[in-house]
């Protein structure tokens, strides 16, 4: 009894889910909420609420109300994947509960075996002196079904655009269920990594509940540049990468550059940012390495170096990779331009000796995303299931019936539940044709 | 280098002015209905502006070897372009006035935006930045500019059907000829249901039919590119989420048609809705510069 009971409930609950108008305003709530994510900026601070968003300038809304409904990050609350999974049991049981018996309803074979039968059609053509082999022949070259009841025919194509709906929906489906494979199981690493050094996937970002790091193997990044256009804007950045086991053995090697990953076991390793970090100077034979601190210059990131000799400061100013650098002194006056290895005997006021200074090298650190996501076949089928469902659900199916009259006379009558402007034209074009 | 520019100054004004005489020619057609020769005109000053668009977009993409689509101004050269297309297909087609007397304007429209309100640095060519450099960018971007196009158009004629029925004067009937004979073929019964509404209704609902799995190739494909280049298909960027948007409310409009009480006006009201939405969608989220998206803005 109480088995019964809990099936009704569970049954009621699928038979309202796959009511169209729940799904249109379950739809619509969906695309009400990721506007909102839009005007709202996401996953800040708490501060950045309080101070846009304060108590009093709109009634009954402020940061708390942000913070409360949780609209600070909509995309990852409970209720947006609440949202989410009554979407996909929607999807589900309209399938099974709508449109497989609608399915079912469209394959049956319908004859009408007189006039009057055919009375409801909005459309009904009389055709005399004709063979009605012409026409079966002409629809037999559209791909028409044909079927005989002794005088009666009936004709449909585009069976095909009743099913891909179905399939609409299991992509559907499949996308959200690999999504959330993907959020269970993948991770996002990011490493900023200076050229020629290892780095093993330590800086973890995101990781699923059921992810795994596998830290059997470690990276190096044997070089690192950058290609520039004429006009001193970047063309593309690359990175040479190799791939290690923890006995130093190497396993892979590629050069990455932007739209261009590499990937080894199911991991890519793209390429997203670069820095610099380094300068390394030779001052009268001895090394030197100074940090390089990236600065903003008129939405154009520049580094500074400084360096101080005799007791006075200098700095060093670097644009581009392997370019000009800059010399300044404390007044902010350019001294000199140096080039990389190139000999420069630098004479410097109020400085005591000749100094020689060589730079030797700017050291680039690159940047470097780490991702795995083992949902993505899935996401991809169910992708490549929508791309190709849609498309096919664009067809009509069209429904034709002959009635072959012993008075020499045929007459025809068709239906469609798409195209319904083109099809009459089609039926009263080839009746005008034959 | 200047006598390039002309050329190009040249051939956008000069397709914004057929552009512009179309629109009006498609109107004197609708007053005048009896005066074909503003028709033919109207076909030919479209045919003119497509022809010019196209030497455009070849014209950039043969000299600077990219596609022309890596920034604001040529995506809506790319767009009017689409949209003087479609507008010519579906007149061959359905050979019905009031197409070409609303995609008219709105291919108009755009034209002038990207020409005249435009800032010259925006239509400049610039190298194509790094994240660009991809064959993604061709199928991408130009099945959504297509995609918008044939929803724009579609949802217009969604909003001239819901301004039709509002007024309900225009209800020119067809003859129910009874009795038509074409040689040997008698037309018995030719209930002509499809009036004009019905004719705007349907049409509206077969392009947007259209224009809908277009749309869904676009934002796929540009999932797919997101995930090679940068390992992740969807990061709730304000773009993508604007075209989720979007797909949305078409999957609603489609869905009103399922239910046959529901076609006519309230499927008009969503669609109309989606002519907005879409251009939110283009637009609207490039001027707010945040995102992945940001690549033709001023703030």
């Amino acid at each position: 009894m109480f088995k019964r009971k809990k099936n009704y409930i569970i049954w009621s609950i699928l038979r309202f889910s796959s009511n169209l108008n729940f799904a249109l305003i379950l739809l619509f709530t969906i695309a009400f909420t990721s506007f909102l994510g839009t005007i709202i900026e996401q996953n800040q601070s708490i501060e950045y609420y309080k101070i846009n968003y304060p108590e009093y300038y709109i009634p009954l809304f402020s940061w708390k109300t942000i913070l409360f409904l949780g609209l600070h990050k909509i995309y990852t609350s409970w209720w947006y994947i609440f949202l989410l999974i009554s979407l996909g049991i929607s999807l589900l049981s309209c399938t099974f509960l709508n449109q497989l018996p609608l399915l079912n309803l469209a394959k049956i074979i319908k004859f009408y075996s007189n006039l009057n039968t055919l009375k409801n059609f909005p459309l009904i053509i009389e055709i005399k002196n004709n063979i009605s082999s012409k026409y079966i022949y002409h629809f037999l070259q559209k791909r028409y079904v044909i079927l005989q009841h002794k005088d009666q025919l009936y004709l449909y194509n585009g069976l095909f655009s009743k099913i891909a709906p179905i399939f609409v929906h299991i992509s559907i489906i499949l996308i959200l269920i690999g999504a959330i494979s993907g959020f269970l199981m993948g991770f996002t690493v990011q490493e900023m990594v200076v050229e020629k050094e290892n780095f093993h996937l330590q800086n973890i970002i995101n990781a699923g509940p059921l992810s795994k790091i596998p830290q059997n193997f470690f990276l190096k990044v044997n070089k690192f540049w950058i290609d520039y256009n004429n006009d001193g804007s970047i063309s593309q950045f690359f990175s040479d990468i190799l791939v290690y086991d923890n006995l130093g053995n190497k396993l892979y090697d590629k050069t990455i550059s932007v739209n261009n990953p590499l990937i080894y076991k199911n991991i890519t390793f793209y390429q997203t940012d670069w820095n610099l970090q380094a300068i390394r100077l030779d001052i009268n034979n001895m090394y030197l390495e100074l940090p390089l601190i990236e600065v903003l210059r008129n939405n154009n990131k520049i580094w500074i170096s400084q360096i101080q000799l005799d007791n006075k400061n200098f700095y060093l100013v670097v644009e581009k990779l392997d370019d000009v650098i800059y010399l300044y002194d404390e007044n902010k006056d350019l001294i000199n331009r140096l080039k990389i290895n190139e000999d420069k005997k630098i004479i410097l006021e109020n400085i005591n000796d000749n100094i020689t200074l060589k730079v030797k090298k700017i050291i680039p650190s690159t940047g470097i995303q780490i991702k795995s996501d083992p949902g993505l076949p899935i996401v991809y089928l169910g992708f490549f299931l929508l791309m190709t469902s849609t498309v096919f659900s664009y067809f009509s199916f069209n429904q034709i019936w002959l009635l072959i009259n012993n008075k020499n006379s045929i007459y025809l009558t068709g239906q469609t539940n798409r195209a319904k402007i083109s099809f009459k034209q089609y039926l009263l074009k080839i009746t005008k044709k034959m | 280098m200047n006598l390039n520019n002309q050329i190009d100054n040249y051939c956008s004004n000069i397709s914004f002015l057929s552009l512009f005489i179309s629109m009006i020619c498609y109107w004197l057609i609708i007053a005048f209905p009896k005066k074909t020769f503003f028709l033919k005109f109207a076909h030919f000053e479209v045919s003119l502006a497509n022809i010019l668009l196209v030497y455009l977009l070849a014209y950039r993409w043969l000299k600077y070897s990219y596609f022309p689509l890596s920034n604001l101004y040529e995506s809506l050269l790319f767009l009017s372009w689409s949209l003087t297309t479609i507008q010519l297909i579906l007149e061959f087609k359905f050979k019905h006035k009031l197409i070409g007397a609303i995609a008219s304007p709105i291919s108009t429209l755009t034209l002038a935006f990207s020409s005249f309100f435009l800032p010259k640095y925006m239509q400049q060519v610039s190298p194509l930045i790094p994240a660009l450099k991809s064959n993604w960018l061709i199928m991408h971007v130009s099945v959504i500019l297509i995609s918008y196009a044939m929803l724009l158009i579609g949802s217009l004629l969604s909003i001239l059907f819901l301004f039709l029925s509002r007024k309900n004067k225009l209800n020119y009937m067809k003859n129910n000829n009874l009795t038509t004979t074409y040689n040997d073929t008698l037309i018995l019964k030719n209930e002509d249901k499809l009036n004009l509404l019905s004719n705007i209704d349907n049409l509206s609902y077969r392009i947007i039919g259209l224009g809908f799995p277009f749309l869904t190739i676009g934002i796929i494909s540009g999932a797919v590119w997101a995930n090679e280049a940068w390992g992740s298909y969807w990061s709730w960027d304000p773009k993508e989420t604007w075209a989720l948007i979007t797909w949305i409310i078409f999957a609603i409009y489609l869905h009103t048609r399922i239910n046959k009480s529901w076609q006519g006006e309230k499927s008009a009201i969503v669609a109309g809705f989606g002519f907005i939405v879409v251009w939110i969608c283009y637009l609207g989220v490039n001027f707010l510069g945040k995102g992945l998206h940001s690549y033709g803005w001023f703030l």
